[in-house]
């Protein structure tokens, strides 16, 4: 069996975009990619298909695809072994550290490396330790380290 | 042919449908995501799907440490010295969609707060101040800015001036100012050490003549009781002497004196270069004392002849 010039032209353009996925990831043309070789597939199977229904075909299977990879393997992505990266604050939680300026009605202050954060918790002294227990937006929120 | 037109606008609009389906937002991003313009959530790194059309990407946050350089800039200081000011800021994004829309322009809105704390902290200082204080600058410049960044989703993490430039001829006379400051300490040291010195010198004289005076008073002491103990001996020895005399016969003391006559006689004639002599003395005196020693000797043979009994020669040259 002979492949038309169709069958031919689909696995060329699902080569093609699975080899731009690769140079230039950016997702959206791996799913193209795949949708062009189901194409492809269904091609070989109904020589008969029009080129509008193939096309049609292709565009459809795109977002199919998608879904696929959505309801199908979203859950089952590796996780990351430094999900706090980019994420400062939330990178100094369990730091333990001496109050800079006291918490006077809740509000205070520390320095961690050069910066200072500013700190929510109980009233407590300057220079009382205090240990990050979570982060609102900005704020850090504290507790006296020395209770456990 | 219509079909064939039908089909590539087909695959176009797939396409971009598509491409505003699936985002993939790179690590050290964040994306925020509006429902037709207006901010609903933000996007963290990783694959994600939007319903395209109905949502869009808003805006793609930078969260990674940034640094900004400030530009050089004349600041005018407490004691009215104009000098050149840089720096650098490292500020970091902390909440994206604050970042995104509380301010425009964030870059350009953190320069300028950073530029007029600069002036603020700078001009509340007098120059030597503000070159010597560079941290506490740093720390004030930090604490305004920091503060003032806050509503804008950001972390200033540190603020540092990089050169604080004054006028050349400020420069130079500072240095001068140095130089005279240390050729003054160095003179003031050298003279000093000479004052020190002479102090010491001065010290040690005195010592060493007070050190004289006692060993002549002491000398002096020793002298006269040398002198005293040998009047003494010269008392004593007349005393025997003149008790000897007074318990023996008087003639005895001729003995002496025509011993010492002799004796004298004896050096003068072995005097080297005094060959011929005159004889001032009474040769009869000392003929009479040898007389004297004579009898002396006939006495104690008197005597001794008596005590041995007669009959015993006296013995010759005894």
């Amino acid at each position: 069996m002979a492949w038309s010039w169709q069958t031919i032209a689909w696995a060329a353009i699902a080569l093609l975009l699975f080899a731009a996925e690769a140079l230039a990831p950016g997702a959206f043309m791996l799913w193209l990619g795949l949708a062009a070789a189901a194409v492809f597939g269904l091609v070989l199977l109904f020589p008969g298909l029009t080129v509008l229904a193939q096309v049609a075909a292709f565009v459809v299977l795109s977002f199919v695809s998608i879904q696929v990879y959505r309801t199908w393997f979203r859950g089952r992505e590796r996780a990351s072994d430094q999900p706090l990266l980019n994420r400062r604050a939330e990178q100094l939680v369990g730091r333990v550290v001496p109050l800079e300026r006291a918490i006077v009605q809740g509000v205070g202050r520390v320095q961690i490396a050069d910066a200072f954060w500013d700190v929510s918790g109980p009233d407590l002294a300057a220079g009382t330790p205090v240990r990050v227990i979570g982060t609102d937006g900005m704020t850090l929120q504290v507790e006296a380290a020395d209770r456990e | 042919m219509g079909t064939t037109l039908l089909a590539m606008v087909l695959v176009f609009a797939g396409v971009v449908l598509l491409f505003k389906t699936v985002r993939m937002v790179p690590q050290g991003y964040q994306w925020t995501v509006e429902r037709f313009g207006r901010y609903t959530h933000t996007m963290d790194p990783g694959l994600h799907f939007l319903v395209p059309v109905i949502y869009g990407v808003g805006r793609k946050i930078n969260m990674m440490e940034q640094v900004l350089e400030v530009p050089s800039q004349d600041v005018i200081t407490k004691d009215n010295a104009v000098v050149k000011v840089d720096g650098i800021v490292f500020f970091q994004v902390q909440d994206a969609a604050k970042a995104a829309y509380e301010v425009a322009q964030l870059e350009i809105a953190i320069l300028n707060l950073v530029m007029t704390n600069i002036r603020t902290a700078i001009g509340s200082m007098d120059l030597d101040e503000s070159l010597s204080k560079r941290d506490e600058i740093n720390t004030k410049v930090l604490n305004a800015v920091d503060a003032a960044t806050h509503p804008w989703g950001l972390k200033v993490n540190r603020i540092e001036l990089k050169d604080i430039q004054p006028p050349r001829d400020l420069v130079d006379s500072m240095a001068r100012q140095m130089k005279a400051e240390r050729e003054k300490r160095a003179n003031i040291l050298e003279a000093e050490g000479h004052r020190q010195s002479e102090i010491l010198r001065a010290e040690g004289d005195k010592q060493a003549a007070i050190l004289a005076a006692e060993g002549k008073r002491e000398a002096a002491y020793r002298e006269a009781e040398a002198r005293e103990r040998l009047a003494e001996a010269e008392a004593k020895a007349t005393q025997l002497v003149s008790d000897a005399i007074s318990r023996g016969n008087v003639q005895a003391i001729n003995y002496f004196v025509a011993q010492k006559y002799i004796e004298a006689f004896k050096s003068l004639a072995e005097a080297p270069n005094q060959k011929f002599v005159m004889m001032p003395m009474e040769s009869a005196g000392v003929i009479g004392s040898l007389a004297g020693i004579a009898e002396l000797a006939k006495d104690a043979l008197d005597r001794q002849a008596q005590t041995r009994g007669p009959g015993v020669p006296p013995r010759s040259g005894g």
